[in-house]
């Protein structure tokens, strides 16, 4: 039995397939064009991953903003739930997820069975999200890769605006234009972006055992500076951080299996 | 042909040919703010109370001339409807201080004057207190004065009387098909009956009883909207109008059947009182009815109100509609959330811009919140 | 007397070398690499376009966003100044002036005497920004001088929804992939900026004419637009619109230095 995890965000395609268990393959790239191409696409190389046809799929459930333009999941979650539940399949003992996606970031807290207790959601605006962190990293010039590693190099963070991507890039212009180092600029962005994170954390209870996912949780400095803005150390997961949306709608796509098996109603 | 049909089309319209019609016969049009405007005056001195609404609005770039980015986006596009000339058939507005936008909205009315008549200032108080029933009496007075100058009429109290039968009459018909949702079997969607409410507060009140009675006779002969939801949902706060996000709400699994908001519950709950004093009579029923944010000494009735009818309509969740930047439900949202928490009431609080983008977010966040719920149970 | 105007945008530094009222040469130059680099460079060039020496230039006014990054500048004026006094340079009926840079429209009113009296600058950013038409274009592969020319072939411009310029950008580009026309897109984004000017001129009650300066005074359509909401004319600089600014510093160093 196998099933299929999609998640087709703002800015990456993610696609985990799943057999008793355990996950058997994986793969995340750009989003193309549009949902439906990307999810072809992403599914398409897990499947040549796995040595699997379509018709081997027994359910296949979708997630992210793509989510209801994908005609061949049979159901779809929302990526709150599925990166509370994918984290939770990653590591057991994780209570508190914050993910930071390409244009959001949320902070999800999950019961002793992966499930949603509680979430907030910042969606009205792009600091602090994969987006902001891109265009940043453009106008430093540097590859996004590149600005975690300057970051760490730094132990001067130069003050950067929190408030609106837009201002951030201001200050950034501001501060390259006075011939400031690109180190302590780079790191003056990632404290802001913690900051901007922190502050989100703020308005629900954590839970022991936090845990960072998401594109930017490869950032090594963003989540040195979230820990330190929050005063935690985040509890490792089992598989890649940028997965665990699509994990968590494999997880839902083999739930609703089980579901319509009893005879329940889909 | 369903009457829904009809009543979809009035609810999307700024004016409609009922009111042409009224006028063709010697009723005038004037337009009202909020819910503490007592209609049966307005009706009373022989003119078609029209609540004002941002139906149809094509943006605000007119609105941002007078006010800022920071004010809520119902007066931004309510004064830009205005400047655009969509109100010019009304023949003058009663504005309130519901809150300080819509007190502000006032001045900037005043100061553009748009081509809709008169504007009139009804000032009333933040409270429930006796103190404030008093003022708000003598408010009232005021405004039946310069209604009765200005319609060069008198406000008798058989008059004041008669519309208020007619009111009662209306509010009961709204009332009976509100409570129809009651049943598992839902005969009317909240989008249907925000649809309702928005047609019946701009046509006289006449045409509005003969309406509803067509509805509720259609939800009588065994109307169905859905027979099982997957959530059923209280809906509560400040200004709501626009029935795509209620369709937003619905379309996700999860069907409206309470709310206490201003096209809703606020409207028809409680009928006046008939007594000695039609004004007393209007002033108690209209101060004291069910509370919105804006009264200051009254959020113990509204969280009640709230858990009653949550336990009463079977509901399973709330959700709490704030627009951005309205000062009156920033601090009742926080209040109700925390507080619903303490009975174990799920709730989410939905911020958004009226007619507003951002579909794709608030999806997301509808989906989440419904699963979070439907994963209790 | 030679004086210097040098306007340091968000993303071009542009500088006009002026005598007696007129250009004798000018550079615009993107802001890419080290700014102190860019910088001489434009300026260099800039004294090559004029065939003069350096030396020559009497006094050099800084401005924009960047002026105090400017070292050697002897005064750094305001923008609004600086477009208020090219304009009213070239056209002293000029009444109102429209600044539409990359990041931020400026607006300013004039007194008959040339004397600025109102100044504005948009609240919200980025969504209906040059910037963000550029940046929308070039994902659409559309070069920048075509962008007037095509917008004008729409008959349906889309209206964005969003008012963060970020997720403008992904709605605007979810279109583009959903099959919605670069066209009705460019067309859009120009009339959502024409639409905040023209709140802008409303809310500070300016007076025609109005004329428009900065980047987006290229694109015809743009001040099509805006003059089609104002329901009047807008004037059109008699010289690079992008250039204005920095040719206002220089006269304004002219004056200001007497001469």
């Amino acid at each position: 039995m196998i099933f299929a995890g999609i998640d087709i965000g703002s800015l990456t395609a993610k696609a985990v397939l799943l057999r008793h268990g355990k996950v058997i393959a994986s793969h995340f790239e750009p989003v193309k064009a549009t949902s439906l191409a990307s999810a072809d696409h992403v599914m398409g190389r897990v499947l040549a991953q796995a040595g699997l046809r379509i018709e081997e799929i027994s359910l296949t459930c979708s997630t992210g903003y793509g989510r209801l333009e994908i005609p061949f999941a049979d159901c779809n979650r929302s990526e709150v739930s599925c990166h509370g539940l994918g984290t939770f399949f990653s590591n057991k003992s994780v209570r508190t997820i914050i993910d930071i996606g390409g244009q959001d970031c949320k902070v999800v807290v999950i019961d002793s069975h992966g499930m949603v207790e509680d979430f907030v959601m910042n969606d009205k605006c792009a600091a602090g999200t994969g987006r902001s962190l891109e265009i940043l990293a453009r106008t430093l010039g540097v590859e996004l890769a590149d600005l975690g590693r300057f970051a760490l190099r730094s132990r001067r963070p130069l003050p950067v605006s929190n408030k609106c991507s837009i201002f951030m890039e201001l200050d950034v212009m501001q501060l390259l234009y006075q011939g400031k180092r690109r180190e302590n600029i780079a790191h003056g962005i990632t404290v802001s972006i913690a900051r901007r994170i922190a502050s989100l954390t703020g308005k629900v209870t954590l839970q022991k055992g936090i845990c960072i996912s998401g594109g930017v949780s490869k950032n090594a400095a963003v989540v040195r500076d979230i820990e330190q803005a929050i005063g935690v150390t985040f509890t490792p997961l089992a598989h890649d951080p940028q997965l665990m949306g699509a994990l968590g709608a494999a997880c839902f796509a083999e739930k609703e299996y089980r579901r319509r098996m009893e005879g329940g109603k889909s | 042909m369903t009457i829904f049909n009809e009543i979809r089309q009035l609810a999307q319209s700024t004016s409609n040919d009922y009111l042409t019609r009224a006028r063709h016969r010697g009723h005038p049009t004037v337009g009202y703010f909020c819910s503490y405007v007592p209609e049966e005056m307005i009706h009373a001195a022989g003119a078609v109370p029209y609540r004002m609404r941002a139906v149809g609005s094509e943006g605000t770039s007119l609105g941002d001339t007078y006010f800022s980015s920071a004010n809520c986006s119902f007066v931004r596009r309510v004064l830009d409807k205005g400047l655009r000339g969509d109100f010019d058939f009304l023949d003058g507005i009663v504005f309130m201080n519901g809150c300080d936008h819509n007190r502000r909205l006032f001045d900037n009315w005043s100061y553009a004057h748009p081509d809709t008549g008169f504007n009139y200032m009804l000032f009333v108080p933040h409270g429930r207190s006796e103190a404030c029933l008093a003022q708000y009496g003598n408010e009232l007075a005021k405004l039946g004065r310069f209604l009765e100058e200005r319609f060069d009429t008198e406000l008798t109290a058989e008059k004041l009387w008669n519309s208020v039968a007619l009111y009662n009459r209306k509010r009961a018909l709204l009332q009976e098909i509100a409570d129809s949702r009651r049943s598992a079997v839902v005969p009317i969607s909240g989008t249907e009956f925000l649809s309702l409410m928005l047609a019946v507060s701009v046509v006289p009140v006449e045409d509005a009883i003969a309406l509803l009675e067509q509805a509720l006779a259609e939800i009588r002969a065994g109307r169905i909207h859905t027979e099982q939801a997957v959530l059923r949902l209280f809906v509560t706060g400040s200004c709501l109008e626009e029935l795509s996000h209620l369709e937003l709400l619905e379309s996700a699994g999860g069907v409206v059947v309470a709310d206490a908001i201003c096209l809703g519950a606020r409207y028809f709950e409680r009928p006046v009182q008939v007594g000695r004093d039609p004004l007393a009579a209007l002033g108690e029923r209209y101060l004291r009815n069910l509370s919105c944010p804006r009264m200051m000494d009254d959020v113990a009735g509204r969280i009640a109100h709230v858990r009653e009818r949550v336990s009463d309509f079977g509901a399973d969740a709330v959700i709490l509609e704030k627009l951005e930047f309205c000062s009156m439900m920033s601090g009742e949202s926080y209040i109700s959330s925390h507080e619903l928490r303490k009975f174990d009431i799920p709730s989410i609080t939905l911020t958004r811009e009226l007619y507003g983008g951002g579909v794709g977010q608030l999806k997301t966040r509808i989906q989440a919140f419904y699963e979070k719920v439907i994963n209790r149970s | 007397m030679i004086t210097a105007g040098i306007d340091i945008g968000t993303r071009f530094v542009k500088i006009c070398l002026v005598r007696e009222g007129r250009i004798l040469g000018s550079d615009i130059r993107e802001l890419n690499g080290t700014f102190q680099d860019v910088l001489r460079q434009s300026y260099r060039a800039a004294l090559d376009d004029a065939g003069i020496f350096g030396f020559q230039v009497r006094k050099k006014a800084a401005t924009g966003f960047g002026s105090n990054l400017v070292h050697r500048a002897d005064f750094v004026f305001d923008e609004e100044m600086c477009a208020a006094r090219a304009v009213w340079h070239l056209d002293p009926e000029a009444r109102t002036v429209i600044d539409a840079g990359s990041l931020f429209l400026n607006l300013c009113t004039l007194s008959s005497r040339g004397v600025v009296s109102d100044k504005a600058v948009n609240e919200k950013c980025a969504a209906g920004s040059g910037r963000f038409l550029d940046m929308i274009a070039g994902s659409l592969g559309i070069p920048v001088e075509e962008i007037s020319s095509i917008a004008a072939t729409s008959e349906t411009p889309y209206r964005m929804s969003n008012s963060c310029a970020v997720f403008a950008e992904s709605e605007v580009i979810s279109r583009i992939n959903m099959g919605v026309p670069g066209r009705d897109i460019l067309a859009g984004i120009l009339i959502a900026i024409a639409e905040k000017a023209q709140t802008m001129i409303a809310k500070t009650g300016a007076r025609p004419p109005v004329t428009v300066v900065g980047g987006l005074g290229n694109i015809p359509f743009f001040n099509e637009a805006l003059a089609r909401g104002l329901g009047y004319e807008v004037k059109v600089i008699s010289m690079d619109p992008q250039l204005a600014p920095a040719f206002g510093a220089a006269l304004n160093a002219a004056d200001r230095a007497g001469g």
